[in-house]
């Protein structure tokens, strides 16, 4: 086999994407049969085919002209001595859209292997072609070509152009020869996307697998020889908020050039692309509107109600489902940290929407996801749940990390539970400065601010509503000075101008004097501090094991019925393993737990150990109390006085060597 | 308002007991304050917005805010020195 016909078979191959036998033989004047020969003998000398050839023709794969092109001409001679005019295009654009140097009429000749001439023809062309998509292209003596308009658009060329190369044939050897790609990174970018691509369970087609990396190359060399502040349509769509992007993001870890915009891109390209600019077309149109019309129809039918304000609830539904069906287009799936726990509180709510959403699905030809629908349903419960708000005193705000539909239930929720309170409405944390007339603030994440505030979970289940109602009442009645204002600006109307000073100098009398909230000190002289009765009192003479201890300190307590054997058996698990720390005062420990484990009421035991206990830590114990405390934390001036009263020396001293209950119980109650 | 926290492990007796006391401490050195008792499990919850952790269980873990024993204040033993540091802490 002469290697010079092997050669140029080959190069005529590569540069084609099928010919027929009959053009070979015509090309080289051969013979069928030299023809056939010289094919078979070149796939023998490769060890496997590299040469197709079937009914329509015979072909080279790309892969096999990858294969030739490595083996044979890379960094030999050159493998193009001219560029089709398609060819030239592209070639042309991309080069403009990534190369920062200067590009002269010359440059580009020089580079597309033609004359000036033609490379002014091709630039009339390239014109129109850019046109279309609303760029154009100056030439400076300065800058020499250069293409401008919105990066987004750029960008979106930029990747057609990669793209319509790869599909050339031997495009990727164009690219490799033209010194436009560098191959390590390429293989590296691959290596990472089969990497994310696992992480993040989807499953790129083989050319995608093949191409995508070519495209990011492009894409990164674009951000960073053109650094530069741009923004395009899907930042505001909570992409960053995905399941996908900190991983895919996460890609890119060595580009520090790389900004959150030129991120959000890339991940756009990895997630598809082709999907782009349709998505971005159907979240224009009216189609949203129209389904959200329709998502409302069958929700109003399922659930037999009519909803309030329904412009209101369409502008939300449209401002939440625009990005959402954004979203699904481009196969995001968005984080929704409350799906489990939503749809187990509110199912019958869930399963109406996952019903009602059908009109959308609609629009993006498949199912909305889970965590989508659960936003939804989250907005349509807020808005059945939204009921009149009451004249109210207070003002508060909601606060949110992020995701709205979250915030507007749990504002709901709220608006529901504190009539009183006027929720100016649910914000982002970083909004909140704008509120700072409020009177509380709820929110979902820690903040810091001088405001009452209270923390409360995105869901409100039965016991945080509990608790958080009691905290509220708390501060509300708590404050006398705050309602003291808010009494006085709510009526201030009403009072004839020269009485006012006199009717708020009263106000302020009756609730900042007589009302006052008890200080500590008041206390411990409260009188309805917890009276020990005889009973209350046992003395053991004998000695104790150490195991039994929690068993005889409890037994009082669960005979009178004041706990549970369930609170018995918390009470031991906690106390024999952090009994170190459950002391009421020096030397004197105090077994207990939390109310809600089994507490019918609150109540107390003193016990007194003649005979010391050895404990594990190496400490005598003389003195257990025993303690069920009380839900609203009655049990603690009680504590704070047997604090007292055990922290001195002398009492103790004096409690401890009595044998008389009685006496004990007198210095108990004094 | 500087925010102190106090924590055992039921947050229903030992670290109200404890609230209590500093609260006192507070009051007759006329700082004003916000005094608060928690259980352990909603520790690190509220520790991200206050000054101040008194604590009274065994420290497994540290926090970035300035840590006092509450032992101290509940026996008496080495109160001084604990109630310097909290009150150098919230001026």
């Amino acid at each position: 086999m002469s290697i010079t016909a092997r050669d140029n078979l080959i190069k005529y191959l590569i540069r084609k994407k099928k010919v027929s036998l009959n053009d070979l033989m015509l090309k080289f004047g051969m013979s069928k049969v030299v023809t056939i020969d010289l094919i078979n003998e070149i796939n023998k000398s490769f060890k496997s085919d590299i040469i197709f050839s079937n009914q329509q023709g015979i072909y080279m794969t790309e892969q096999s002209k990858m294969i030739c092109y490595n083996q044979i001409f890379r960094g030999k001679a050159p493998l193009f001595d001219c560029f089709e005019s398609d060819e030239r295009y592209v070639l042309i654009i991309i080069k403009l859209l990534v190369d920062q140097e200067f590009s002269s009429l010359q440059k580009l000749a020089d580079f597309c292997l033609v004359s000036r001439n033609t490379i002014l023809n091709d630039m009339k062309v390239i014109k129109k072609i850019l046109g279309l998509k609303g760029l154009s292209v100056s030439y400076s003596r300065k800058e020499g070509y250069l293409i401008s308009g919105s990066e987004f658009n750029i960008r979106n060329k930029l990747v057609t152009m990669v793209k319509q190369l790869l599909n050339m044939p031997a495009g990727k050897i164009i690219l490799n020869e033209k010194q436009m790609v560098n191959g390590e990174e390429i293989f590296r970018l691959r290596k990472r996307l089969e990497k994310v691509e696992s992480r993040i369970g989807i499953t790129l087609t083989d050319e995608q697998l093949e191409d995508l990396p070519y495209i990011l190359q492009f894409i990164i060399k674009r951000a960073s020889h053109f650094q530069q502040n741009w923004t395009f349509q899907i930042a505001k769509y909570d992409i960053q908020n995905t399941i996908e992007f900190p991983e895919i993001k996460g890609m890119f870890w060595d580009y520090n050039s790389l900004k959150e915009s030129d991120l959000l891109y890339l991940s756009l390209q990895i997630l598809s692309s082709n999907m782009v600019e349709s998505a971005f077309r159907i979240s224009e149109g009216d189609e949203i509107s129209l389904a959200t019309d329709q998502f409302m129809d069958h929700i109003e039918a399922y659930l037999a109600i009519q909803f309030t304000q329904k412009n209101d609830l369409k502008e939300k539904l449209i401002l939440h489902v625009g990005p959402a069906i954004y979203r699904s287009l481009i196969g995001f799936k968005i984080n929704n940290p409350l799906v489990d726990e939503f749809i187990e509180q509110y199912e019958d709510i869930y399963n109406i929407v996952l019903k009602a959403v059908e009109p959308y699905e609609k629009i993006i030809q498949s199912k909305l996801s889970q965590e989508e629908v659960v936003y939804l349903s989250m907005i349509v419960l807020s808005w059945v749940l939204k009921t009149e708000e009451a004249e109210s005193l207070f003002k508060a705000v909601v606060l949110c990390q992020s995701g709205t539909s979250v915030s507007k239930l749990l504002l709901s929720s709220l608006k529901q539970m504190f009539k009183e309170i006027d929720f100016v409405g649910a914000f982002a944390v970083r909004q909140y400065c704008e509120f700072e007339e409020v009177d509380f603030v709820f929110t979902t994440v820690p903040i810091e601010t001088q405001k009452p505030t209270f923390l409360v979970p995105s869901l409100l289940d039965k016991d945080s509503r509990k608790t958080l109602i009691q905290q509220v009442y708390q501060e509300i009645q708590g404050n006398n000075k705050r309602i003291t204002q808010k009494l006085l600006s709510s009526i201030e109307e009403f009072i004839p101008r020269e009485n006012l000073k006199k009717v708020s100098d009263r106000i302020t009398d009756i609730f900042q004097h007589q009302f006052r909230k008890p200080s500590i000190s008041d206390l411990e002289k409260e009188t309805d501090q917890f009276i020990f009765t005889h009973e209350h009192i046992s003395i053991f003479t004998r000695l104790i094991e150490w195991d039994d201890l929690v068993d005889y300190a409890l037994e009082p307590l669960l005979r009178r019925g004041s706990i549970t054997e369930q609170y018995v058996k918390v009470v031991k698990d906690i106390f024999y393993s952090k009994y170190d720390n459950m002391l009421i005062a020096r030397d004197v420990y105090l077994p207990h737990a939390s109310p809600e484990y089994g507490v019918n009421q609150m109540d107390f035991q003193i016990i007194i150990l003649k005979q010391p206990i050895h404990m594990p830590n190496g400490d005598d114990l003389k003195v257990v109390v025993t303690l069920a405390p009380d839900v609203d934390n009655k049990h603690v001036s009680t504590l704070i006085k047997l604090n007292t009263l055990f922290n001195d020396d002398n009492v103790f001293a004096q409690i401890y060597q009595e044998k008389d209950i009685g006496a004990i119980q007198a210095v108990l109650n004094n | 308002m500087k925010k102190v926290i106090v924590a055992c492990g039921s947050g229903v007796a030992t670290s109200q007991t404890v609230a209590s006391k500093v609260k006192k401490i507070l009051e007759e050195n006329k700082i004003k304050a916000d005094v608060s008792a928690v259980d352990i499990k909603s520790l690190d919850k509220y520790v991200k917005t206050s000054d101040v952790y008194i604590s009274i269980t065994k420290n497994t873990k540290e926090f970035n805010i300035p840590t006092l024993n509450g032992i101290a204040f509940l026996t008496g033993m080495g109160i001084e020195e604990e109630t310097k540091k909290l009150l150098d802490l919230l001026k």
